[in-house]
């Protein structure tokens, strides 16, 4: 599959680099990838020692709140009666757009 | 006429808008005669028409009120405050030091933002940072370093070096910053300031941009604890537009807290026999004094904490990731002028993402690793399993301990460019702080006077989850303690 990354073995830090851009959706400079292989091979190499931790049948804590239910609100809009020009603010701030639209480049 | 002297704290400020040294309009003109000087470069935007409107609407207060403060309704009236430039204040432009929203006008206020502003604080600004927070020692600004306050050769420390930078130059009294993995503590100690990260959900994140949102918290710089406290006391409480926002969780009252009979905890996993002269000697001292006030000193192992770093340079460059997926020029920030030529839409995004620094290239790469297909079981929810063990241990220790006591950073702020040709030596500066984000427990640095080179220490007290009232209170008597002792 395009968007899966090669085994560690299969690939070069190079190669590895710039499959990650890829996926990161990041255009990067021959001489970022130079730089960047090293540097990233060093650090994942550091954190890899999680590897030999013996997390046995811990569950994984994904928040800080760890358990604790978030609490919903209403699905209701903030300022419910302003919201025609909420969503001009919001399309002033695109680089380009229309009156409804963000506008890019052609990309058929 | 030389100017009177500028406040140092919310209650002198008071006491000299009531004796009329100072009006609302002419510190906030002293305080952004200041800001504009830039010396410290920790100013990215100034908001000067819209601070001396809110002046001047204060001094109408003011005069109504025959000159006395609305301490009740307004505990910050008038304060001189600065912004991270992570957090958003409306329509003022909002960059997080990075070159892809340079040009961004944020249409909306941060709820800490309409807190601060309701409770009287004056914005005067926008502060300088580590590109969307990530970095220790503000080099990371796509507008330029920060520099130290008083050693412009060193680092403030990072992400929020601007935030502390300002206060500890009086260009601005108090500030706000945000916190991931220390980038309030850090700089606060380097800086000589009083920072503070809440317990994890009591201050809303809505308007602050999102680095790690498990991680992530915004907390306040000031000269002073009570100043700190009054701050989170504005900021805090549940907010319904973050739904990761606690409820009863607004800051209450600081006790005033006995120190006989306390049992401070000495984490041995984040021990002081390997930091500098100037850290060892602060950590020396306070513990010195705290024994002779009664406290008992309890040595605690925290045994996974080793791995902090790990877990966190996993987890946070995930979320950062995800997080920073948005910034694609489609909807907000800025375009690549060869853009237009893009092939496909992904092409198109890829060209504008190339405007971000190295340091958030890094990471997003690291991120995109730990979430891939085939290895995101063993790097990213490995470490959310090891970052579980990490946080019970900690909550383990809080059933046999008050408080936790250990140094903020193994030295006194370093010289700028020393650490930035390695990545991973800047990330391991991060050991004492991490534990306290992957936790989600409330922590401080205090600061406890300066090293042989007149550096500024900072000393971290940690407290359990929802304590942070007695947080303030352990740190206050601390600080009363320092100030008998000097």
């Amino acid at each position: 599959m395009e968007n899966q990354l090669p085994p560690a073995h299969q690939s070069s830090p190079e190669e590895r680099v710039r499959r990650l851009a890829l996926l990161a959706r990041i255009k990067l400079s021959d001489e970022e990838v130079r730089a960047f292989a090293p540097q990233l091979e060093t650090i994942l190499k550091h954190v890899s020692e999680i590897q030999h931790v013996d997390v046995g049948d811990v569950r994984p804590m994904l928040s800080a709140l760890d358990g604790r239910d978030a609490e919903s609100r209403a699905d209701s809009p903030r300022n419910a009666d302003d919201q025609v020009n909420q969503s001009q603010r919001t399309l002033q701030c695109a680089p380009e757009s229309s009156a409804d639209s963000f506008v890019v480049p052609p990309v058929l | 006429m030389t100017e009177a002297k500028l406040p140092h704290t919310l209650s002198e400020l008071h006491r000299d808008f009531e004796s009329g040294v100072w009006t609302p309009v002419s510190i906030t003109e002293a305080f952004l005669a200041r800001a504009k000087r830039n010396r410290l470069n920790a100013w990215l935007t100034l908001c000067e028409e819209r601070a001396l409107s809110q002046a001047k609407q204060l001094q109408q207060i003011l005069v109504a009120r025959g000159g006395r403060v609305p301490r009740d309704s307004h505990p910050l009236f008038g304060a001189p405050t600065g912004v991270k430039d992570n957090i958003a204040v409306a329509d003022i432009r909002m960059t997080c030091a990075s070159r892809i929203l340079d040009n961004y006008i944020t249409p909306y206020s941060a709820t800490v933002v309409e807190k601060l502003e309701n409770a009287g604080a004056i914005t005067l600004g926008k502060l300088n940072l580590d590109e969307f927070a990530m970095g220790g020692s503000n080099e990371n600004s796509a507008f330029g370093r920060v520099l130290h306050p008083t050693h412009p050769d060193r680092v403030p420390g990072g992400s929020s070096g601007g935030s502390a930078a300002a206060v500890a130059a009086q260009e601005c009294l108090i500030s706000l910053g945000s916190d991931t993995g220390g980038s309030i503590r850090l700089p606060a100690s380097y800086c000589g300031v009083v920072g503070m990260k809440p317990t994890y959900g009591r201050v809303s994140r809505f308007g602050l941009v999102a680095f790690a949102s498990s991680l992530d918290q915004i907390g306040p710089f000031a000269n002073t604890v009570d100043d700190a406290a009054r701050v989170l006391q504005v900021i805090s409480g549940f907010d319904r537009f973050d739904s990761t926002s606690t409820s009863n969780s607004s800051v209450g009252l600081v006790p005033s807290l006995s120190l006989k009979g306390l049992r401070v905890g000495l984490p041995t996993d984040l021990g002081f026999e390997n930091v500098s002269l100037g850290v060892k000697s602060a950590m020396t001292q306070v513990l010195d004094l705290l024994k002779r006030a009664g406290v008992t000193v309890v040595p605690v192992e925290l045994p996974y904490v080793r791995h902090a770093i790990a877990v966190y340079y996993l987890i946070a460059v995930s979320e950062a990731s995800s997080n920073l997926s948005r910034f694609d020029g489609v909807r907000f920030g800025a375009r690549v002028e060869g853009a237009r030529g893009a092939q496909s839409l992904e092409a198109f995004h890829a060209e504008n993402r190339s405007l971000f620094g190295p340091e958030v290239k890094r990471r997003i790469l690291l991120g995109t690793f730990a979430l891939s297909s085939g290895y995101s079981e063993e790097y990213f929810l490995r470490a959310a399993r090891v970052r579980k063990l990490i946080s019970d241990d900690i909550n383990a220790a809080f059933s046999h301990v008050d408080v936790l006591l250990s140094p903020i950073s193994v030295s006194t702020a370093f010289k700028a460019g020393e650490k930035t040709q390695d990545p991973l030596q800047m990330y391991l500066n991060d050991l004492y702080t991490i534990p306290a984000n992957l936790a989600g427990i409330p922590a401080m640095s205090l600061p406890w006077g300066r090293d042989s080179d007149q550096l500024p220490v900072g000393v971290q007290i940690m407290a359990p989850p929802g304590h942070d009232e007695k947080l303030l209170g352990f740190a206050q008597t601390l600080e009363n303690l320092r100030e008998q002792a000097e």
